[in-house]
């Protein structure tokens, strides 16, 4: 079997000029010095291998320390776009929550204004809807969304007391209340033909996609938004 | 009994959080003044089987911790039922009482392949019930292979359960890990379809993809800390956290066809989960830096059977 040479077949003593030249013939090119000048691809097959420290290091040496991945930081930043989640899940569910009862407070009432209504206004004297129920839609339901938007802005601001950086900041909603279109809306005739269609109207004003409790909502939730994409920008703020 | 993993007591916590000295995030308990990292909560193997014995009556979240306190005196023996009352009432200090007993749990193990066959069980049992209520709705899952998918998931599971007598378990545990990947991505895209779609969400149907997406990611996890891949099971860890922030974030106490009741109830174990999520790679680097290794660490938790509640404090 032709085995490779070893270093141990150039370090065997001499034994004249035929047994060197015998040596040279079996010595492998790749260790000759012109060759490993010219080579551009490393001898790696008989290469020494590199001495690893660790066959070499005292085994009582510490282990070297594995390098965290996470900042804790980041937690104070999550924690805060917890905070303001809560608050704006809490107000959805209390402007839903108001809506719903307005929905039904004024039902009720539109239900009691029919039964107590003489003929002459049911049949001939006629009014529209929205002024009938002018007085009960400021009592059950504009009064009351207020009353709870005012009660959601000031929680913000108690959330945001305990946040050193965002104690300042606090939210004022516009007014949501469109007059003319709830008049637009109701203008149908305060009839008993025409319940169902009140009630339906009133329904979708209040509870339907962007009826008034929708409206509440997709500002909280642009709010929400505003307060931590702002947070995203400035990181280090909580 | 604890094992070599010195674990410690919730209750040792509760008086520092009741003052606001420590302040809960997901399942990390922090320092409030230097923001330092105390410890890492933890459910134990005991938790997950007193739970898994109560989860059948447990429909939807509202009613969760009723239905579990309820079947008590039922179904338990005294000793389960003294366990159960007691962490309950850390849950309750803690407020993650509905999160931890829930499918999804709160830290970063499910800490037995038996009690999530269970689980996966018990949300098959629902799925026809389910079926028969939403009918239209769960025409088209069943055209995209749903049932299939359930039971390839439930199938995986297994293959969980059974790695450990296997030669090279970790081999099989990562495979396992990967096939839930995919199984994980089919219901995120049912629940990305649901909530995409026009109009209120349907909160039972949802509440069940919910369930299943991050009962897979439960285990996908899990099964990497079982082979010991520990820095991916934090990436995994950090990319699930990310994923429930960008779905669940969208979604409000009104976005369902639900009472908003239900809603809110829904949405905040949904937020609850986020926490959850976000918390885990923070306990995985713990583990990883102190070299403890996965398969210690969960065995450690399996064995537990006194506690249901423990934190690795982090001293």
């Amino acid at each position: 079997m032709n085995s490779p040479p070893s270093a141990a077949v150039v370090d065997r003593p001499r034994k004249g000029a035929l047994s060197e030249i015998w040596a040279f013939l079996n010595q492998d090119v790749r260790t000759l010095k012109w060759w490993r000048r010219n080579s551009s691809r490393p001898a790696t097959d008989d290469a020494q291998p590199p001495e690893f420290k660790t066959l070499t290091a005292p085994l009582n040496e510490p282990e070297p320390e594995i390098v965290s991945d996470v900042d804790p930081r980041q937690i104070e930043g999550l924690r805060f776009r917890r905070e303001v989640l809560d608050w704006r899940d809490e107000f959805h569910f209390q402007v839903t929550e108001a809506a719903s009862q307005a929905n039904k407070t004024l039902a009720e009432q539109v239900e009691h204004e029919l039964a107590n209504m003489n003929f002459l206004r049911l049949r001939l004297f006629t009014k529209p809807a929205s002024e009938v129920l002018e007085g009960h839609i400021e009592a059950c339901i504009r009064l009351p969304m207020r009353q709870t938007t005012q009660i959601q802005e000031y929680a913000l601001r108690q959330r945001l007391l305990t946040w050193p950086p965002h104690r300042q900041e606090s939210a004022t909603m516009r007014d949501m209340w469109h007059k003319l279109e709830w008049d637009n809306r109701l203008a149908l005739k305060f009839t008993a033909d025409n319940r169902e269609r009140i009630l339906t109207v009133l329904g979708e004003m209040l509870l339907g996609e962007h009826g008034l409790a929708d409206r509440h909502r997709q500002w909280a939730t642009q709010f929400a938004d505003q307060f931590l994409e702002m947070q995203l920008v400035q990181p280090d703020s909580v | 009994m604890f094992s070599q993993i010195p674990f410690d007591l919730p209750l040792r916590f509760l008086p520092g959080l009741a003052i606001g000295d420590v302040v809960r995030y997901g399942a990390i308990l922090k320092d409030a003044g230097t923001g330092r990292i105390l410890g890492h909560l933890q459910e134990s193997g005991i938790a997950q089987s007193l739970l898994s014995q109560a989860l059948s009556s447990a429909a939807s979240p509202l009613s969760l911790v009723s239905s579990v306190v309820n079947a008590g005196s039922s179904i338990y023996t005294a000793i389960q039922v003294r366990q159960l009352k007691a962490m309950m009432e850390t849950l309750q200090a803690l407020q993650i009482a509905t999160l931890g007993v829930s499918l999804i749990g709160v830290g970063v193990s499910v800490a037995g392949f038996v009690y999530m066959r269970k689980r996966f069980n018990s949300l098959d049992g629902r799925i026809d019930k389910l079926t028969e209520v939403v009918k239209a709705g769960f025409e088209n899952l069943e055209k995209s292979g749903f049932r299939q998918q359930m039971s390839g998931t439930k199938s995986l599971v297994q293959r969980a359960e059974l790695a450990k007598s296997m030669i090279d378990p970790a081999k099989e545990y990562k495979e396992v890990a990967a096939q839930l990947a995919d199984k994980a991505a089919f219901f995120e895209g049912e629940i990305v379809f649901e909530i995409s779609a026009r109009g209120p969400i349907n909160h039972d149907k949802f509440w069940l993809l919910a369930q299943l997406w991050m009962l897979c990611n439960s285990v996908r996890v899990d099964c990497q800390i079982r082979a010991n891949e520990l820095l991916n099971a934090q990436h995994v860890s950090e990319r699930i956290a990310g994923e429930y922030q960008g779905l669940f974030e969208r979604i409000g106490p009104a976005s369902f066809d639900a009472d908003h009741s239900e809603g809110r109830a829904t949405v905040k174990i949904l937020r609850d989960a986020t926490d959850s999520a976000h918390s885990k790679p923070f306990l995985l680097d713990y583990l990883r830096t102190r070299r403890i290794e996965g398969p210690a660490y969960i065995e450690s938790l399996e064995r537990e059977k006194g506690q249901p509640m423990l934190v690795l404090p982090t001293n």
